[in-house]
């Protein structure tokens, strides 16, 4: 039985649970092609996991390629169309209207929009490419990350709230002074203290961040121990990275899905790892993908 | 008794022009250009001696979107003054370097392209 279509058009096909909002899991896919030709990986990745947004880092490949692709195939799903990305070196697609993915601000590798469905919660997407640490300082990594934790917090006053999603490939760990100081993106491990909401730092209010890939680290948890492997030969060699995160506002923690929260390990038939468990780069990126969902159903 | 004076003679302000200004020419001229439909600022943030400027494009037609265009930093010595972007870094040793740079960035392909769509799309509003 088909499920009851929102009013902005179809979704996606049918589902065993009848009568479940599709705004209830807003799916998003992001991955760090490494401008890699991986059309058909990505089409296998959104078409298995039901992909709403769809964000792309190093992607190299044409937009009509990757829309054909995105789009055949399964009929009976909203199809997948480019919102207005004046100057982002992310690209950014989704299958609610266009004109629900507003234009908030950009900066080099920092897209922010607004995501704004009919009969919806409204949030701040912000989507991440930093610079690596081979390009850049260590002051440069600390002033950029200190831009871009202020412009979202100037468009979070403008927007009238905080509910705001950051994703994207970091090119930082989640225990690294960019992502956890209260300078930087103050991203914390625990919910208990995100949910604090704030706390003050040299007289100052800084806001949290919750980093739900705390959990993913190791090889103690479901999956991959990271994002992304490098074996540096250093003193310091993590082989490991958790590069590719997303952490949240304490807003949206309840509304996060925690157990949609996955970094894939297969694209359709492709394996995304070699059996020595460190990423497929003929199959695929020399990242993994990153896949998480959110409700946004409006109470 | 008069003040005894421990900082010796000062120098005058330097004739040269620091580089925020012609970031801020440079937001002037897109203003006026673009009859402002698109309106240029600079946004400032100096932290522990270090002065980081963007130069940003906003759209008003577009709930003021903003778009950063180049960046410059400098410390209290003013030159060097590092100019970046997403793509790449240049380092300006004096008023000439920098002002080069400026123009590679601002007249660049990706900067005009993403002006020419903000324009369009503020126009189709």
């Amino acid at each position: 039985m088909k499920r009851a279509f929102t009013e902005y058009g179809k979704r996606r096909g049918v589902r065993p649970s009848e009568g479940v909002s599709p705004l209830r899991n807003v799916k998003f896919l992001f991955w760090n092609l490494g401008k890699r030709s991986l059309g058909v990986q990505v089409a296998d990745l959104v078409q298995e996991h039901e992909v709403d947004v769809l964000v792309l880092a190093e992607c190299s490949i044409p937009i009509v390629e990757l829309l054909q692709r995105l789009n055949s195939g399964n009929q009976s799903s909203a199809l997948f169309s480019v919102p207005p990305n004046p100057a982002s070196s992310l690209t950014i697609l989704t299958r609610f209207p266009t004109n629900s993915v507003k234009l908030v601000r950009d900066l080099p590798g920092v897209a922010i929009r607004e995501l704004a469905l009919p009969a919806a919660l409204s949030i701040l997407m912000v989507g991440l490419h930093l610079p690596s640490k081979l390009w850049q300082s260590e002051t440069d990594q600390a002033l950029l990350i200190t831009r871009v934790a202020r412009y979202i917090e100037e468009d979070e006053t403008r927007y009238g709230h905080q509910r705001t999603i950051m994703f994207g490939d970091f090119n930082m760990n989640p225990f690294e002074v960019g992502m956890v100081a209260a300078e930087g993106f103050h991203a914390v491990m625990d919910r208990r203290v995100a949910r604090k909401t704030k706390r003050q730092v040299q007289g100052e209010d800084r806001y949290f961040f919750y980093n739900p890939m705390w959990g993913f680290l190791g090889d103690s948890s479901p999956g991959p121990s990271g994002t992304y492997y490098y074996d540096s030969g250093r003193q310091v060699n993590y082989y490991w990275n958790m590069f590719d995160q997303v952490v949240i506002r304490p807003s949206l923690l309840d509304r996060f899905q925690f157990g949609e929260l996955k970094i894939a390990t297969k694209a359709g038939s492709f394996e995304l790892l070699r059996k020595n468990k460190s990423p497929n780069t003929k199959a695929g990126s020399d990242h993994l993908p990153l896949l998480f969902a959110i409700d946004l159903e409006a109470n | 008794m008069s003040n005894r004076n421990l900082w010796g003679e000062l120098h005058e302000e330097p004739k040269a022009k620091p580089p925020v200004y012609f970031l801020r020419e440079q937001a002037s001229v897109l203003t006026q250009m673009t009859k402002g439909v698109l309106v240029g600022s600079v946004d400032s943030r100096p932290q522990a001696g270090v002065f980081l400027y963007d130069l940003d494009i906003t759209a008003p037609a577009l709930g003021s979107y903003t778009l950063s265009v180049v960046s410059i930093r400098h410390d209290l010595k003013i030159y060097p003054v590092l100019v970046f972007t997403e793509d790449e870094r240049l380092d300006c040793s004096n008023e000439e370097e920098l002002l080069a740079a400026l123009e590679r960035v601002l007249s660049s392909s990706r900067v005009r392209g993403a002006i020419s769509s903000l324009l369009a799309l503020s126009k189709a509003k």
